[in-house]
């Protein structure tokens, strides 16, 4: 176990999980604060409205220091600050100072409207803090630091988990299994459809509310297992979707996602960061195909980063029985061909995690054998020409 | 100098995970020997505990309806702030209207939560106890909790009518949904206890 740690914290390179962390960390943050931006107005324009957190929990220390900021009523260079601070932690070019503002600032805009703040953006002003102390470079010290840092999150996850799920194991509709129906009659946290029909389902019910108290009671332990963590970061990954859609805590459902990450393989998270960096793609398509030639056509005027080149796949026999593309000296066909097309275009950002994970679950190469190349107008084609 | 580095991470990170763990566990002699310490540094920053609907979940909700008059004797019909913006959060849940639906929940919520608390104090256990009643009121109404309430519920006024009013008032809902074991039962119906505040004199309490 000792050594296990030690060799983790010392030899393991985790610079693709960090860098994918703050990623997501830093894109949350920013997709809250814009969220809130239409009503900033509301929240902290007016003086006399403003409630700080302070009035509901005493002075301390920390609120001290918030009140040095003199910021009060003058919000918009606070907020503007904020996101230009995300976005410069969201570059390559962040800074110990940039990530340093971002945690400090959206403690100052929690602070004085707490009554918008959920449990997700406390989450977030943690992994804030966390993410300050990641060290850019790659000395010994360096990569030891950020593993430790790394650890810290784990363990921070393992322990919200653990706190929730022994919490829950003394509150009596949980065991009783009904818990659910309670949290889904309030409107907020609901929608008419499910307080309707799926909150009546004692089926449902049941089976969510156990479910989420073995699910948070288990996470601290499964999470540490090779084998089991996948799963449970599935089954988390799908609980706190329900909680971002369903329930509409759409910021602790995402941090909560996107805390999992902590728990990736370097390797995993490279691959993931570089679905987003653009590589030159040459895709073959069918020129005596018209659906193809549509497709190619539709490609072109979206790329914008020019990453994609067509070529004609009539000019070698071997491009024609399926979609062929290629990149870095990698072949790719069929869906998978679709997917790097998809990932080219950086305006489909929103829809990489769905392409991922067709692609990866093979599902979207079944989707692709079964409605594209047994089509009929695709079956049509043959020895390189196509009728329509 | 590489010692010292790693030290301090140690330090600061080691700490901050410390402070949380002695926050989220349950209560034990040890968490209560530094429970002290960690609000003192932690409580600005870190309002919630993540029980994540534990160990119950809410089993009701608040609600608040406002009115608005220029003479105190005819008033406009009661208005829901929330109603339009828990829609639009329903149709859409990344709308901002999430943020308002909590905003004016939680401004409610805390009015009535130290209306019940003041009352504990002052021994209010008769609700039909008048006297007991105003004192609670007096004591509220000196609140920033209400004045803020009080504040939004003006701006609310001014907004919906697009007058200055003289006179605002505001009276919160409390709704209690059908218990799960009679969920199924075609008469049962959500309990709503309302709770009536003073009318309000713009420039007097506000």
């Amino acid at each position: 176990m000792i050594s296990e740690i030690k060799k983790y914290l010392f030899d393991k390179d985790n610079s693709n999980t960090i860098r994918l962390f703050q990623i997501a960390l830093y894109s949350i943050g920013l997709l809250e604060i814009l969220l809130r931006l239409p009503n900033i107005e509301l929240f902290y324009g007016s003086p006399h409205k403003i409630l700080e957190s302070g009035d509901n929990g005493g002075i301390t220390f920390i609120f001290d220091l918030f009140r040095i900021f003199t910021w009060k009523y003058n919000y918009i260079p606070v907020i503007a600050t904020y996101i230009v601070s995300l976005l410069i932690n969201l570059s390559a070019k962040q800074t110990t100072f940039s990530k340093l503002t971002s945690w400090y600032l959206y403690g100052v805009l929690n602070y004085y409207c707490p009554s918008i703040a959920d449990g997700g953006c406390a989450i977030i002003l943690i992994f804030y803090f966390y993410s300050t102390l990641f060290t850019n470079g790659s000395t010994e010290v360096k990569k030891f630091i950020n593993n430790f840092i790394l650890l810290l999150i784990q363990l921070q996850v393992c322990f919200i988990y653990l706190s929730a799920g022994l919490a829950k194991a003394n509150g009596k509709l949980w065991t009783r299994g009904v818990a659910t129906y309670y949290a889904l009659q309030v409107d907020q946290f609901s929608l008419p459809i499910v307080q309707g029909s799926l909150a009546k389902s004692s089926l449902f019910i049941t089976l969510s509310s156990l479910g989420t108290l073995i699910f948070q009671l288990s996470f601290p332990y499964l999470v540490w297992n090779k084998k089991t963590r996948p799963l449970v970061i599935l089954i988390g990954s799908l609980i706190h979707l329900q909680i971002s859609l369903l329930m509409g805590l759409i910021t602790f459902g995402f941090i909560m996602s996107a805390s999992y990450i902590s728990f990736y393989e370097d390797e995993k998270s490279k691959n993931i960061i570089n679905l987003f960096k653009s590589r030159p793609l040459t895709v073959f398509f069918d020129s005596q195909c018209v659906k193809c030639m549509q497709f190619a056509k539709a490609v072109k005027v979206i790329d914008f980063s020019e990453s994609i080149t067509i070529r004609d796949a009539q000019e070698d026999s071997h491009y024609l029985p399926t979609l062929h593309s290629y990149s870095e000296e990698k072949e790719y066909t069929g869906f998978n061909s679709i997917a790097q097309i998809l990932y080219s275009l950086k305006i489909l950002i929103p829809l990489f995690p769905m392409i991922y994970l067709l692609e990866k679950t093979r599902v979207g190469t079944w989707i692709y054998d079964r409605y594209i190349l047994k089509s009929n107008w695709r079956l049509k084609c043959t020895a390189g020409s196509c009728s329509l | 100098m590489k010692k010292l580095i790693i030290l301090f991470t140690f330090l600061v990170g080691g700490t901050h995970l410390s402070l949380q763990v002695l926050k989220l566990i349950p209560v034990n002699p040890i968490s209560k020997h530094y429970s002290s310490i960690v609000r003192k540094l932690d409580s600005g920053f870190f309002p919630q505990k993540w029980m994540l609907f534990a160990p119950e979940p809410p089993k009701y909700s608040h609600r608040f309806h406002y009115r608005c008059s220029l003479d105190n004797k005819e008033w406009s019909h009661w208005n829901d702030p929330v109603e339009t913006h828990l829609s639009n959060h329903h149709k859409n849940r990344f709308s901002t209207d999430q943020y308002l639906v909590r905003y004016y929940k939680d401004s409610i919520r805390y009015i009535n939560n130290s209306h019940s608390l003041i009352g504990k104090e002052l021994g209010c256990t008769d609700k039909k106890d008048r006297a007991c009643y105003d004192k609670t009121i007096a004591k509220l109404t000196k609140l920033k909790e209400y004045k803020s309430m009080s504040n939004i519920v003006k701006d609310l006024c001014k907004a919906e009518y697009k007058t200055d009013f003289t006179y605002i008032q505001f009276r919160s809902l409390t709704i209690y949904p059908i218990p799960y074991s009679k969920r199924n039962t075609p008469k049962s119906n959500t309990k709503i206890i309302t709770r009536h505040y003073p009318i309000s004199k713009v420039g007097e309490v506000i």
